[in-house]
């Protein structure tokens, strides 16, 4: 009996875990209002762009490849939302080529990936690279959005944030896919195993091409939003890097172990920024932030690692 | 005696006809006689500028030979660059200010915490089993809040003079060379004449069959971490001497010239060779510095860099290389056996 309930409880060990965490950093700080509902919604919208990113990530790791480029072309698309938005004063123009050259730049990806059978890894920190010596190129500062009718896009609040809303709703619709449709099916079945696939009469490669298209498509909106609430800064999108990974690997330690999810993303992401802005609310340096952020990502994974130590056949390099 | 040089030539002579190394000295002359032509009154041709080209390629090919032996055993290390600028402030650091330390034993300092960082690095994949790439991407994040409560943000500048002699020329030619030809020769007997090498070599083309073959996988592996860890903070270190002070984040970025000159070499000759990696770096050096003298801005270099490690694998499909870096795959945390080397 115990044992069963063990078993029911295990997958949902690590969210309790990282709730309870959470309160009690609440309670005994209890002078900060870390949980109080104006600094919740601030939270999640700081979190908007990072989270969808994590989520066209969370896309890519569930077929069984991986992405880097999305670090480089982060900022290389804000910087291209910015320009584009205050030359044309638009922002459907703007949204529109965003989404476009992500669009392209991760069908290349994936079709060297897939037709080419090259390794995800490298081609995607090629992009990476290249991507940063682009924006190097046309920009280095900081550039904001002068047009007011844009800059709202962030800014509107429907009870929550405009973005906020839309983030949820993009959650929900990709939980959905994920995990009732025929297509999250054959996704998942593709990361799994690639044989299993293959005999199922799944077409792997389109699976693969999709996945990073979903990618591009929520990297350009997550481009978009930060474009507007914050401007284009120079080379953001490397700090973005540790959390947008942190989250994945910390997500796929729940609800699901050992897999990658888009709920256990999704709560992944919100506690890194919640111990993000608390150390923020109680002015630690920011160095301390960044040594956080690295000791979490690796207490997450090698968390995992250890909870399936029986399964691991090998040292994984 | 005599025996042993006809052996040397002999290898020298089967280096040179090999189909990897024709293609590969092909393409220098054919980047050579592009820039002579492009570059007016034949200005790429000096001594001066030939000199230039071989001195600027020393500290990537450094970097370049603590990647590759790491990419040998089929790891992978983002946090290099970090590294190295860790240890380039500690040695200015201590050489400078209150403490003023001599050259040697804050080099010897600096380089003990990248091999320090190293075996963390090194102890995290090999005995937990959590992939490289996460934990060198911690470990950048690590690093970054370290360094900066070592220096708070300032740069630090080095006035020791007996330091910067590690940068200076004599006989025309800069003690940068003269390090990298010592370094390459080190790192050719430990991989490619040594039992180490062979071993790391063997797990990096399979990691189950080398531990069914009684090779000890945990600490050969750490010990390439170390290794590459070591020769990117020296790099580091000759990085500091030459340009006389040191930034918080001014190494970081020699991350992409480890990456692209160390799957460049690891993808043409199939495997890790020393002599390939100095090749390369020149290579690469080599446009670099045609781009610059053509008056092409040099953000545009770390493109090409970026363009050059794309088509590096192009080149290995084209030549049919099978190599640990053309099917690697760092992203799995959950898949043993199958994540590589088994298609």
């Amino acid at each position: 009996m115990h044992n069963k309930f063990y078993k029911y409880l295990r997958p949902y060990g690590m969210p309790i875990g990282l709730v309870v965490l959470i309160l009690l950093l609440q309670a005994i700080f209890y002078q900060v209002p870390l949980l109080s509902p104006l600094n919740i919604k601030h939270i999640l919208l700081e979190s908007v762009s990072i989270a969808l990113a994590a989520l066209g990530l969370s896309f890519i790791m569930m077929s069984g490849e991986g992405d880097l480029s999305f670090a480089g072309m982060f900022s290389l698309l804000t910087v291209i939302f910015a320009t584009v938005a205050n030359i044309t004063n638009n922002f459907l123009v703007a949204y529109i080529s965003v989404t476009a050259l992500a669009l392209f730049v991760n069908l290349s990806i994936s079709a060297l990936i897939t037709k080419l059978k090259f390794s995800s890894f490298i081609v995607s920190i090629a992009v990476m690279f290249m991507a940063n010596g682009i924006e190097k190129a046309f920009h280095q500062q900081t550039t904001l959005i002068n047009n007011p009718a844009i800059v709202s896009f962030s800014t509107v609040e429907f009870g929550l944030p405009l973005i906020v809303w839309i983030l949820l709703v993009v959650y929900v619709v990709c939980y959905l896919l994920i995990n009732k449709t025929k297509f999250g099916f054959s996704l998942r079945i593709v990361g799994e195993n690639k044989n299993a696939a293959i005999e199922a009469g799944i077409n792997s490669n389109g699976m693969k091409i999709s996945a990073y298209l979903i990618a591009g498509l929520l990297l350009a909106l997550a481009s978009s939003v930060e474009s507007t609430r914050v401007g284009a800064i120079y080379e953001q999108g490397k700090f973005y890097m540790l959390p947008v990974f942190a989250a994945c690997y910390l997500g796929s330690s729940m609800f699901n172990p050992g897999r990658i999810n888009v709920f256990g993303t999704f709560v992944g992401l919100l506690f890194l920024a919640t111990i993000e802005k608390f150390m923020n609310m109680i002015n630690v340096e920011s160095y301390l932030v960044a040594i956080v952020q690295g000791v979490i990502l690796i207490v997450a994974v090698g968390l995992v690692a250890f909870k399936n130590r029986e399964k691991i056949v090998q040292i994984k390099l | 005696m005599n025996n042993k040089t006809g052996s040397i030539i002999k290898n020298l002579q089967a280096l040179i006809k090999s189909p990897q190394m024709r293609i590969f000295l092909i393409l220098i002359v054919a980047v050579f006689l592009m820039f002579t032509f492009l570059i007016p009154d034949f200005n790429y041709l000096k001594i001066q500028n030939l000199n230039n080209i071989l001195t600027d390629s020393v500290i990537p090919a450094v970097f370049a030979f603590g990647m590759g032996i790491i990419i040998a055993g089929s790891g992978f290390d983002l946090s290099l660059g970090h590294i190295a600028s860790m240890v380039a402030l500690i040695v200015a650091y201590l050489m400078s200010g209150g403490i003023r330390l001599d050259p040697v034993s804050a080099t010897l300092i600096g380089l003990l915490a990248a091999a320090g960082v190293g075996a963390v690095s090194g102890l995290l994949v090999s005995r937990m089993g959590i992939s490289s790439f996460i934990v060198t991407l911690g470990m950048q994040f690590l690093i970054i809040g370290v360094r900066q409560i070592i220096t708070k943000g300032q740069s630090v500048y080095i006035s020791n003079e007996t330091f910067k002699w590690l940068a200076t020329s004599a006989f025309g030619v800069s003690n940068l060379v003269i390090i990298l030809i010592i370094i390459s020769v080190f790192c050719f007997l430990l991989m490619e004449k040594n039992i180490f090498g062979r071993k790391v070599q063997f797990i990096g083309s399979n990691i189950e069959a080398s531990r069914f073959m009684g090779i000890d996988v945990k600490n050969i592996t750490m010990l390439t971490f170390v290794l590459g860890a070591v020769l990117a903070g020296f790099g580091g270190v000759l990085f500091a001497a030459r340009a006389g002070a040191v930034q918080i984040n001014s190494v970081d970025s020699k991350l992409l010239d480890a990456i692209t000159i160390a799957v460049f070499s690891n993808v043409i000759f199939g495997k890790y060779q020393s002599s390939g990696i100095v090749l390369v770096a020149i290579l690469i050096s080599m446009i670099g510095t045609g781009m610059s003298m053509m008056g092409i801005r040099t953000e545009w270099i770390d493109f090409m860099k970026g363009f050059i490690l794309l088509f590096s694998i192009f080149l290995a499909k084209f030549m049919n290389q099978n190599t640990s870096i053309t099917r690697i795959s760092l992203f799995n945390t959950q898949k043993g056996a199958e994540s590589y080397g088994h298609e």
